[in-house]
This record gives structure tokens, C-alpha cells and sequence, in this order.
């Protein structure tokens, strides 16, 4: 069965894209606005992994992770951050909320995919 | 301080003429964000001959005090221009923001176009490579080709006409077989003309003989006369019988004849036909072959397209990045518009200056807000520009 990743970006092409690009590799995908969105997502579905923005609106990545670390089922889970940000403060920002890796937008989807295989297998 | 005020002035005329001129720019996201680079220059002119206005009348020489303290700078123009360029900010955001929206849809659309054309293109390379597939070679190695199938069914077909072929000579052999046995039949029958021509001698002997005995041989004499009888009878059964071997003899050796030509001609035919059969068998698999050979070339060029065709919507990530830029520029603009505003309700109470936020923390606000390096890279590059024109060019 394949795994399933959670997108969550405010910006409908990039889940477009994101999504593309996963399903093409063979995994199942559920997106989200913002991180309120995700949070209502999250419970129904067994999710692999997540990838999520930083900047959104109602409730950016950060607040996402924290929120997410809080659920039992979430507290493994790989979530890796995908965005514009590439400032070390932010990157520590997201490492201390509990982000596992950091993508800096534009990606490449080889770069993306590699990232989702080191954490999914 | 009239020097000055006219120096402003003239720039403030040439900022809002180049601000008109930003109209002639065809590019509407081009457009807008240069007339809201030069709506935030505007304000920082009107800024600094509010400040200026005020300041001069502070740092004016004594005699000045009295005329500075009491005459009243008529600010009415600058306010008019002021409001004038706060009521653009909002048109000028909304415009931004259209332009956002449209691009979202517009790469939402061809994203999704282009995701559909690549499914396309793999599902019909999978249709051919499926058509071919039955003809070339199953998806396992138990399931046998089409020309696996033919070559079988061919050979089942060559298999009958080879037996075809083996019961004719059987025939020809059984009927080699009839005529042996018609050759002893024959030697038979000449043994009984023999036996008979031998017995019509005796009957003769006899005759005479009882012919000799007179009156006491007439009764043998009808008995010998008898037996010739019979003797000449067999010699004409056998006669009879000789000539229908000789007839059956004639017909066994035409339909002999017959069936080894005709046997000869459908042996000939079986090896053309097996000749013929392999030879399109041959055809069809080199035709298959070359099938499949241009078929994993189309695989391999339909897999390309998709990812050429992939690269493009990836590359279409541009759109969230102008976007965010747009962001970028939108909120220092509707920023811009509040203070403005401020310092127009400043102006209209007769108090222009004030503790406005300087350029060093207005800089510190947009590198905060700034995600991409580029951007910082842009207002760094931008705000060195500046120094440099205002530094004097050494030689």
C-alpha cells in the first residue's frame, strides 16, 4: 500500500506541483491551505510524513509542527519544511518546533523525492 | 530655503511625471510595481519637505526668528498631492493583486493541461506496448507469443498433410502388395492350365485306350470323354481367370500410377507450403520485432516527453515566488499608505513633523519580512545604488 504525505501550502500551484510530483513516484497524497486546514485532516488519515510551508495564513508551518508534536500519533512523524525562508534564524525557528528537514523553494523534484525516500521507506 | 523648496518641489513634478509615465509600461505587474517604487519616493520627497519646512524654521538665523515663528507655510498643495497618491496605494495593491489571482489560475490551468497531456501520452505508449505485446511476447514467460501460436498451429497443419502424404504410400505399397499376390494368382492359374492341359491328355489316352478295349471299354470311354470335357472346361475358367487378372493388373497399375503422382505432387507442395509457412512466420516476427524495437523507443521518448513535460510545471514554482515578491511589495505599499495618511492628518492640523519611523528601521522591517535571498540581495544592491549616487566620483 502507498504511503501517504500530507501537503500543506497556502499557494494552489505549488500543492499542485508538490502533489505531481509525489504521486508520480507512487505515493497517495492529502492537501491542505494552511496549517488550521492540516490540523483538520490530520485525524482520519494515517499519514507517512508532511510537508508544509512556512509563511501561511490563519496558522503558519511553525505553529503547524508544534501542534502536530503535541498528537501522539505525530510525535515521529518526519515533517519537513518546504518554503521560500532560507534564513538560518528560521531554519532554527523550525528545528526547535520540531521540523526534521528544510527544503528552500524552488525545488527540484529529485531533490524533493530523495528527501521523502530518506524519511519513508 | 526658497532654493530648497523649489528643488523639491521640481523633484516631487518629476517623481509624479514618472509616475505618469509608469502608464506607458506594458507589462501590468512591471507597471505596478514601479509606480509603487515611485509613489514610495514621492513620500519620502513629501517626508523631507515637511521635515525640511519645519526644520528651517528652527535652524533659521536671528533676524529670520520672527518671520519664521509667525509666517505659516502654505501646505495645501503638498496635501492635496498627498491624499492624491494615499487614494493610489489601494488600486495599485488591488491591481497586484488581480494579477496574482489570474496568474494562479492561469498556472493552474496549464499545470493541470500539461499533467493531462503526459497521462495521455503514457497511457497510449501503454496501449501500444499491449497491442504489441499479444503479438510479440505475454507479460510472463509461460503465456506464448501469437507467433508462437502460428508456428504451432502451422506445424499441426504440416502434420496432417504429412500424414496425408504417409497413408498415400501406404497405399502405394498395399497396392505393390495386390500386385505380388496377382503375380501368384497367376502362377496358380497357369498350374491349373497346366493340370488341365495334362488332364485333356489323359482323357485322350483314355479314349484311345478304351477304344482299344472295345465293348468293355465303351463305358471308360464316356468317362474319359467326360473328364476332357471337364479339362477343357478349366482350361477355360483359367482363361477367364488369367484374362481378369490381367485387367485387374491393368487398373491396379494406373491407379498406382495416379496415386504415386499425385502422392509425389503433395509431398512436393507439403515441403513448398512448409517453405512458404516458415518463411512468413520468419516475416511476421521480424515484423514484430522492428515492433518492438521502435515500441521501446517510444517508451523511452514518451518517458522523456513526460519529463521534459514535468520539468515545465515544476518550473512553473516561479508563480509562488512572484507571488510572494508581489506579497512583498503590496504590504510595504499599504505600510506606506498608513503613513501617509498619518502625515496627512499631520499636516492638516498644522503639525508636519514628528518622530516618523526613520529609513534604517523601515530596512530592518522589510529584511525581516523578506524570505528569499534574492530579495535581500535586490535591497541591498538597490540601497548600495544609492550611496554610490550620492557620493562624489573620484577620478
Amino acid at each position: 500500500m502507498a504511503h501517504t504525505l500530507l501537503i500543506v501550502d497556502d499557494s494552489a500551484s505549488m500543492r499542485q506541483m508538490v502533489s505531481f510530483t509525489l504521486k508520480d513516484a507512487g505515493y497517495d497524497v492529502i492537501s491542505a491551505n494552511n496549517g488550521k486546514d492540516a490540523l483538520t485532516k490530520v485525524d482520519n488519515a494515517k499519514i507517512s510524513m508532511v510537508i508544509t510551508d512556512l509563511n501561511m495564513p490563519e496558522m503558519d508551518g511553525i505553529e503547524l509542527i508544534k501542534q502536530l508534536r503535541g498528537k501522539p500519533g505525530f510525535k515521529f512523524i518526519p515533517i519537513v519544511m518546504l518554503t521560500t525562508e532560507s534564513q538560518d534564524s528560521k531554519k532554527l525557528a523550525g528545528k526547535q518546533a520540531g521540523a526534521s528537514g528544510w527544503i528552500v523553494k524552488p525545488f527540484k523534484p529529485d531533490q524533493l523525492l530523495d528527501t521523502v525516500r530518506k524519511f519513508v521507506k | 530655503m526658497i532654493a530648497t523648496t523649489r528643488r523639491g518641489a521640481t523633484i516631487t513634478s518629476l517623481l509624479i511625471l514618472a509616475a505618469s509615465a509608469t502608464t506607458i509600461i506594458t507589462d501590468v505587474t512591471t507597471r505596478i510595481i514601479t509606480a509603487g517604487v515611485v509613489f514610495a519616493c514621492m513620500t519620502t520627497v513629501l517626508y523631507w519637505l515637511a521635515a525640511k519646512s519645519s526644520r528651517s524654521r528652527c535652524t533659521a538665523e536671528p533676524p529670520e526668528i520672527d518671520r519664521c515663528e509667525t509666517a505659516t507655510p502654505d501646505l495645501t498643495p503638498v496635501s492635496e498631492m498627498l491624499k492624491r497618491s494615499t487614494q493610489l496605494i489601494p488600486v495599485l495593491t488591488s491591481q497586484l493583486e488581480v494579477v496574482m489571482q489570474e496568474t494562479e489560475t492561469a498556472v493552474l490551468e496549464i499545470g493541470e493541461r500539461f499533467m493531462e497531456i503526459i497521462s495521455r501520452t503514457r497511457n497510449q505508449a501503454t496501449r501500444a506496448a499491449n497491442a504489441v505485446g499479444d503479438f510479440a511476447a505475454g507479460n510472463d514467460q509461460d503465456s506464448k507469443t501469437l507467433v508462437d501460436l502460428s508456428r504451432e498451429a502451422l506445424g499441426a497443419v504440416m502434420d496432417n498433410l504429412r500424414s496425408v502424404n504417409g497413408a498415400a504410400r501406404h497405399t502405394l505399397e498395399n497396392m505393390q502388395t495386390i500386385n505380388s499376390i496377382m503375380e501368384n494368382i497367376r502362377e496358380v492359374v497357369s498350374e491349373i492350365e497346366y493340370i488341365a492341359d495334362q488332364t485333356n491328355l489323359l482323357a485322350l489316352n483314355a479314349s484311345i485306350e478304351a477304344a482299344r478295349a472295345g465293348e468293355h471299354g465303351r463305358g471308360f470311354a464316356v468317362v474319359a470323354d467326360e473328364v476332357r470335357k471337364l479339362s477343357a472346361r478349366s482350361t477355360t475358367a483359367a482363361n477367364e481367370i488369367g484374362k481378369l487378372i490381367r485387367t485387374v493388373e491393368e487398373k491396379i497399375s494406373g491407379i498406382y500410377g495416379e496415386t504415386e503422382k499425385s502422392a509425389a505432387a503433395a509431398e512436393q507442395r507439403s515441403q513448398e507450403s512448409e517453405v512458404i509457412m516458415n518463411d512468413t512466420l520468419e516475416q511476421i516476427n521480424q515484423v514484430i520485432l522492428t515492433a518492438r524495437s521502435e515500441l521501446d523507443g517510444i517508451s523511452m521518448e514518451t518517458e522523456s516527453l513526460a519529463k521534459d513535460i514535468s520539468g515545465i510545471v515544476i518550473s512553473m514554482q516561479f508563480q509562488d515566488i512572484t507571488r510572494q515578491k508581489i506579497e512583498h511589495v503590496i504590504d510595504p505599499l499599504q505600510a506606506l499608505r498608513s503613513e501617509s495618511m498619518e502625515m496627512l492628518a499631520r499636516l492638516e492640523s498644522g503639525s508636519p513633523a514628528g518622530s516618523a519611523s526613520g529609513p534604517d528601521s523601515n530596512i530592518a522591517w522589510l529584511e525581516d519580512m523578506y524570505t528569499m535571498e534574492s530579495e535581500r540581495e535586490i535591497m541591498k544592491q538597490a540601497l548600495s545604488k544609492n550611496d554610490t549616487q550620492s557620493a562624489a566620483e573620484l577620478f
